[in-house]
């Protein structure tokens, strides 16, 4: 998947969750930073807990590294991207 | 119930830095973690505070005592590196009673110059009691401290701490008057309440004070009386600077005795969760609640000293 369709999986993903339902699907794509969309840093590792359990049956463990990146829309699309990977790796071995 | 002992005491303060600390009311910086590492083990603590089953409290304004459910904070109040040398101004029995943490956004004003040492709590406006009863003297520098550890940068631009070195030989601010809270005021500069309100003598002005930056790198903390006068600098960078402060006392010391919640910042938590945890030693008094494992089961680490 390329940049662009992880910011579409981000905007679907977001609009469905109770915490950021408010969310228009356009106001996503077009948004810079998580403040763009009104998301606390609390609420936006929250909602990546939220992530982890729908795509990945919890079998990812947020990592640290992930947080700093959750600042602005292209990082917070970059960790869902490693997720993803990071959840089919053992499936590759 | 399982205790961590971690490693023997060493580490300690010299006698130089005693004396420094007595003469100033603050040491430091000192290393703690490495540069990178910090900002790492402040994004794993957030992961935990996220994913906490068993939290204090509710508030997401009040930010107090998130070591009592964080993992990650749990190991940090009790390192090695911080006890032992609060050892060498404590004695070997010391309990962490506190945290708060301290963020500062971009642009975000500094914090006036305050000063306290029993952390009266107002429960009405004529009714205040002290977080804090001294029950014995102590032969010890003193019997409480606060560490202040920086998880991002913390130098001048970023908002980092400030000292009047020697303020804490005298009272310049009367802690036991309540305060107005007015977040819009800009002479509120602390926390919404302007701490100048409570200076003693209204002409003595502490910017004419000798002023000590304590810059820090992430990862670095400093060891201070909260009786030293002590405030930040605005945060003029682009980046948020992030502090935790772990505060300590003998177990002597009675802690929020006659307190069953805290109100502040336009929230109250209740005191139902809260509990102290020995970090150092063993409490030979029972005062206080004592926590041997933090509220999603994780056992505090202590340090073990010469005796125990």
């Amino acid at each position: 998947m390329s940049t662009d369709d992880y910011r579409r999986k981000l905007a679907d993903f977001l609009t469905k969750q109770p915490e950021t339902s408010g969310l228009a699907h356009e106001r996503v794509l077009a948004a810079q930073t998580r403040q763009d969309l009104g998301i606390s840093s609390l609420t936006m590792v929250l909602l990546l807990t939220h992530y982890v359990e729908q795509y990945t049956d919890n079998t990812v463990t947020i990592r640290p590294e992930w947080v700093s990146r959750l600042g602005d829309v292209d990082g917070i699309a970059s960790v869902l991207r490693e997720i993803d990977a990071a959840s089919l790796a053992p499936a590759q071995h | 119930m399982t205790e961590i002992v971690s490693e023997t005491a060493t580490g300690g303060l010299t006698p130089e830095q005693v004396e420094s600390f007595k003469e100033n009311g603050f040491i430091g910086p000192f290393d703690l973690y490495g540069e990178d590492e910090a900002p790492l083990l402040w994004n794993q603590a957030v992961i935990e505070m996220v994913t906490s089953k068993n939290k204090p409290h509710d508030s997401t304004i009040i930010n107090y005592d998130r070591h009592l459910d964080c993992d990650t904070l749990s190991t940090h109040i009790a390192h090695p590196t911080i006890v032992n040398k609060l050892r060498s101004l404590m004695g070997d029995d010391i309990i962490c009673w506190k945290t708060n943490i301290f963020e500062k956004e971009p642009g975000e004003s500094g914090t006036g110059w305050h000063q306290v040492e029993a952390f009266i709590v107002y429960e009405s406006e004529d009714v205040a009691y002290p977080s804090l009863r001294y029950t014995e003297e102590s032969k010890a520098a003193t019997q409480e401290l606060t560490v202040w550890t920086a998880f991002s940068p913390a130098d001048k631009e970023h908002g980092c701490l400030r000292f009047l070195p020697g303020s804490h030989k005298q009272w310049y601010y009367d802690e036991t008057r309540p305060l107005g809270r007015d977040v819009e005021s800009k002479n509120h500069d602390f926390f919404g309440y302007d701490y100048s309100e409570l200076q003693i003598d209204k002409d003595w002005d502490p910017n004419k004070h000798e002023i000590v930056d304590m810059g820090m790198k992430p990862g670095q903390f400093v060891i201070f009386l909260a009786k030293c006068v002590h405030g930040s600098h605005p945060n003029t960078s682009s980046d948020k600077r992030l502090g935790l402060a772990s505060r300590y006392v003998s177990p002597s010391v009675k802690v929020y005795e006659n307190i069953d919640s805290l109100t502040g910042f336009g929230d109250t938590i209740n005191l139902d969760y809260h509990g102290s945890v020995l970090v150092s030693g063993e409490d030979k008094w029972g005062h206080n609640r004592i926590h041997e494992t933090n509220l999603n089961g994780f056992p505090f680490p202590r340090v073990k000293t010469d005796e125990h």
